[in-house]
C-alpha cells in the first residue's frame, strides 16, 4: 500500500501526467463541441472512443520517467535505480506502479465521460458508460505495458497516438483480414460504440473479454520480462 | 557549421532507427493498403519523431552547451541546424514518398506521378522542420511527439473544414513556427 502511494507521488509530480489529464478532458470535449450539430446513435461514445489519448500518455509516461536518463549534471542516473532500492521486490514494484495508473485513469475516465455527455446531452446508458470507463483504463495499461517493454517512450506514444487517428491503422487491416477485428482497441470499442463500419459482429461482451484477455496477456509478458531483465 | 551539424545528426544512431522503421512502416502499409501515395498519412508520424529527435537531442545530456560554445551566436547555429536537418530530411523523404508509388506501379502497373511524389516529398520535409521548430521550444522528446502527433492525427480531422489544404498549412505554418522557436532560443537560457 506505501508502494502504491509512493508511485501516486511519483504521478502527482510528474508535468506530463498534468498535460495528460488536460487532454483527456479537453480532446473528447473538443471534438463533441465541433460535431455537435452532426446526428447519429453513437453521439458522445465515438468522441470517447477517439479521445483516449490523454491516458495513452498517462500509461506511457508513467514507466518511461523511470527509464529517462538525467542529465550529465545531474549525475546521469535513472529513476528506476532509486526506485527499485526503495521497492525491491520486483513484482510489488510493478503492481504498485500499474495500480496506480488505474487509480488515475478511473477518475480521468469518469471525468471525461460527463463533461463529453453534457455536451453532447444524449439519453445516459449506464452499460455503455461502463464500458467507456473499462475501455479507457485498459487503454492506459495497454500503455503502460507496452512501455515497460520497450523501456522507452517514444515508440509506443507513436504508435498509439497514429492509432488513435479517426481511420486508425487496425480499422484499416480489417479490410485485409477479419482477425483484425480482434485487436485491442477494436475490439474494445465494441462495449460502447454501436456502429462500427466492418463485417464481424463482435458483442459488447465478448469485447470486454477481448480486450481483457490482451491487458492480460499484455501485462503478464511485462511481468515476466521486467523480473528477469536488468533494470 | 552545416557540416558540424549535419555530422551530429548522422551520428545519432536515432536518425537511422526513425528513418528505417518510417520506410518499413511505409512500405509494409503499401502492400497492407495497397493504393499509393495513402500510407504516407501514416507513416508522416516517423518523419514528425526525425524532426523532434534533432532538435531535442540537443537537451538530453548537455550537448547543447558544447554546441553553444562551439558557434556562441544563436540564432545562425539553429539556421544551420535546420537546414542540416532539411538536406539529410529531403533524400530520406524522397525515398518514402517514392516507396509508395512505386510499389503500387510494380504491382499494379499505376503510372508514378511525378508531381505527386515531389509534393509529397515538400510536405515531409516542411512537417520536419516544423517539428525541429517545436522541438527547440518545448525541449522535451516525448511532449514534442505527443503534442504534434495529437494535432495531427486526433484534432486535424476534425478541425479540417475550418482549415485551408494541408499544404498550404504547413507553407504558412513552418516560417512561423521557426521564426518563434529563433526568438525565443535567442532570448532564453540554453
Amino acid at each position: 500500500m506505501r508502494a502504491v502511494t509512493a508511485e501516486l507521488a511519483k504521478l502527482a509530480t510528474l508535468p506530463s501526467v498534468w498535460l495528460a489529464t488536460l487532454l483527456a478532458l479537453v480532446v473528447p470535449t473538443g471534438i463533441a463541441l465541433l460535431n455537435r450539430g452532426v446526428p447519429g446513435p453513437d453521439r458522445g461514445y465515438q468522441e470517447l472512443a477517439f479521445g483516449v489519448m490523454g491516458v495513452i500518455v498517462l500509461g506511457v509516461v508513467a514507466v518511461s520517467s523511470e527509464y529517462l536518463a538525467e542529465g550529465a549534471d545531474a549525475g546521469g542516473g535513472r529513476q528506476l535505480t532509486t526506485s527499485l532500492t526503495a521497492v525491491p521486490s520486483r513484482l510489488r514494484f510493478l503492481a504498485a506502479k500499474a495500480l496506480a495508473v488505474v487509480l488515475v485513469a478511473v477518475p480521468l475516465a469518469f471525468a471525461a465521460t460527463a463533461v463529453t455527455m453534457a455536451v453532447v446531452q444524449v439519453r445516459l446508458d449506464l452499460g455503455r458508460l461502463a464500458g467507456v470507463v473499462c475501455y479507457w483504463t485498459y487503454t492506459a495499461l495497454l500503455a503502460f505495458a507496452i512501455t515497460v517493454l520497450l523501456r522507452h517512450g517514444i515508440v509506443p506514444l507513436t504508435v498509439l497516438l497514429v492509432n488513435t487517428s479517426v481511420v486508425s491503422v487496425t480499422y484499416l487491416l480489417t479490410k485485409v483480414t477479419p482477425l483484425a477485428n480482434y485487436f485491442p482497441d477494436m475490439a474494445g470499442v465494441r462495449m460502447f460504440v454501436g456502429k462500427v463500419a466492418t463485417d464481424v459482429v463482435i458483442t459488447p461482451l465478448v469485447g470486454l473479454l477481448v480486450m481483457s484477455a490482451w491487458v492480460a496477456g499484455l501485462l503478464a509478458v511485462a511481468g515476466a520480462v521486467f523480473v528477469r531483465r536488468d533494470a | 557549421m552545416i557540416r558540424a551539424e549535419l555530422s551530429k545528426l548522422v551520428s545519432l544512431p536515432a536518425t537511422w532507427t526513425t528513418l528505417g522503421w518510417t520506410l518499413a512502416v511505409n512500405v509494409l502499409l503499401t502492400f497492407v493498403i495497397a493504393v499509393g501515395d495513402a500510407p504516407v498519412a501514416y507513416s508522416r508520424a516517423g518523419f514528425v519523431v526525425l524532426g523532434v529527435l534533432a532538435t531535442c537531442s540537443e537537451y538530453t545530456g548537455g550537448q547543447i552547451r558544447t554546441t553553444l560554445t562551439a558557434m556562441p551566436r544563436r540564432v545562425p547555429q539553429l539556421v544551420a541546424q535546420h537546414t542540416a536537418l532539411a538536406a539529410l530530411t529531403l533524400p530520406a523523404a524522397l525515398v518514402v514518398a517514392l516507396s509508395g508509388p512505386l510499389i503500387t506501379l510494380a504491382v499494379a502497373g499505376t503510372p508514378v506521378s511525378a508531381w505527386g511524389v515531389a509534393e509529397t516529398t515538400a510536405y515531409l520535409t516542411l512537417l520536419t522542420l516544423v517539428s525541429a521548430a517545436v522541438g527547440v521550444l518545448l525541449r522535451h522528446t516525448l511532449a514534442g511527439v505527443g503534442l504534434l502527433l495529437g494535432c495531427l492525427f486526433v484534432a486535424a480531422p476534425f478541425v479540417h473544414e475550418y482549415l485551408p489544404d494541408d499544404m498550404v498549412t504547413l507553407v504558412v505554418s513552418t516560417p512561423v513556427l521557426l521564426i518563434v522557436a529563433a526568438l525565443t532560443y535567442r532570448r532564453r537560457d540554453a
